[in-house]
């Protein structure tokens, strides 16, 4: 995989729903190889403030969980001291040289 | 970041929570998963006094001298989404039932009456490659807020008179 780095990955497993809050999740480390890419930059002037997005690309072999697999938290990237929630996937297992992942990713505000 | 919800809001969901049977029923905007099965949101959306405070003072306490109890009658409009096949129905039956007898009794038993509520307005939302039905509805609810301070007595007044 080309310029494939490091990156620390951030897991949740064991959360649930009690009594309407999402509660009791445990968090984990990793660190996974692969490829990361910029995807877009936006910034807007709102009335309380600048405010920007970032978005990712990140090619990986490892298996992350996505934001749209079930009731637990997806993956988060640490990227540059920031947090990036790790949405979509998608996975080459067949008809390309190396099974890998394409992942998108999005920046996770400060609140 | 783990949400905080008041008791007023910890009554409207125990209310509600009561009602919806089979619905998952979970406070708005935790950045957390989203629920696999049907499922309910609240949110607080206003709160505010439907009435000037009411202030009173008791000496029935033991220790202190007196009590201050400040009584101030609200007002606050939580919106509540449900989501999944049923999404109307569900909150149509919350709604319809809100004047049932055990609805009455367990919305007086936590303090709490209602003073209106809005249609149930039925959404269609596109997710993934179907079409979610989700329903909204926003319920005026009224309720007392007491707060309780210490006042301590005067054990002496020296005063003076002058001509």
């Amino acid at each position: 995989m080309v310029g494939a780095k490091s990156y620390v990955i951030k897991s949740f497993s064991n959360g649930a729903y009690v009594d309407g809050l999402f509660v009791g999740e445990t968090e984990s480390e990793r660190t996974v190889l692969g490829s990361l890419q910029p995807l877009g930059e936006d910034m807007k002037r709102l009335p309380e403030g600048l405010d920007s997005s970032s978005t990712l690309k990140f090619y990986t072999r490892s298996k992350l969980r996505t934001s749209d697999q079930g009731e637990q938290r997806e993956d988060l990237l640490i990227f540059e001291g920031a947090s990036y929630a790790i949405h979509k996937a998608q996975v080459h297992t067949s008809g390309a040289p190396l099974p890998h992942g394409k992942y998108w990713l999005e920046r996770k505000g400060n609140q | 970041m783990t949400y905080t919800p008041t008791e007023f809001e910890l009554a409207v969901y125990r209310w509600i929570d009561s009602r919806l049977d089979g619905c998952t029923v979970i406070y708005a905007n935790q950045g957390s998963p989203r629920p696999e099965s049907a499922h309910a949101t609240m949110l607080l959306t206003l709160d505010s006094e439907a009435a000037p405070p009411r202030t009173y003072l008791t000496d029935e306490a033991s220790g202190v001298d007196f009590i201050s109890v400040t009584v101030t009658e609200k007002q606050a409009v939580v919106s509540i989404q449900t989501f999944g096949v049923e999404a109307y129905q569900l909150l149509k039956s919350l709604v319809d039932g809100r004047r049932n007898t055990d609805s009455k009794s367990f919305l007086t038993s936590e303090n709490l009456s209602i003073r209106g509520v809005s249609d149930v307005q039925r959404i269609f939302s596109p997710r993934e490659a179907d079409i979610e039905g989700r329903a909204v509805v926003n319920i005026d609810f009224g309720y007392s807020e007491r707060l309780e301070n210490i006042v301590e007595a005067l054990e002496e007044v020296i005063a003076t008179l002058e001509d």
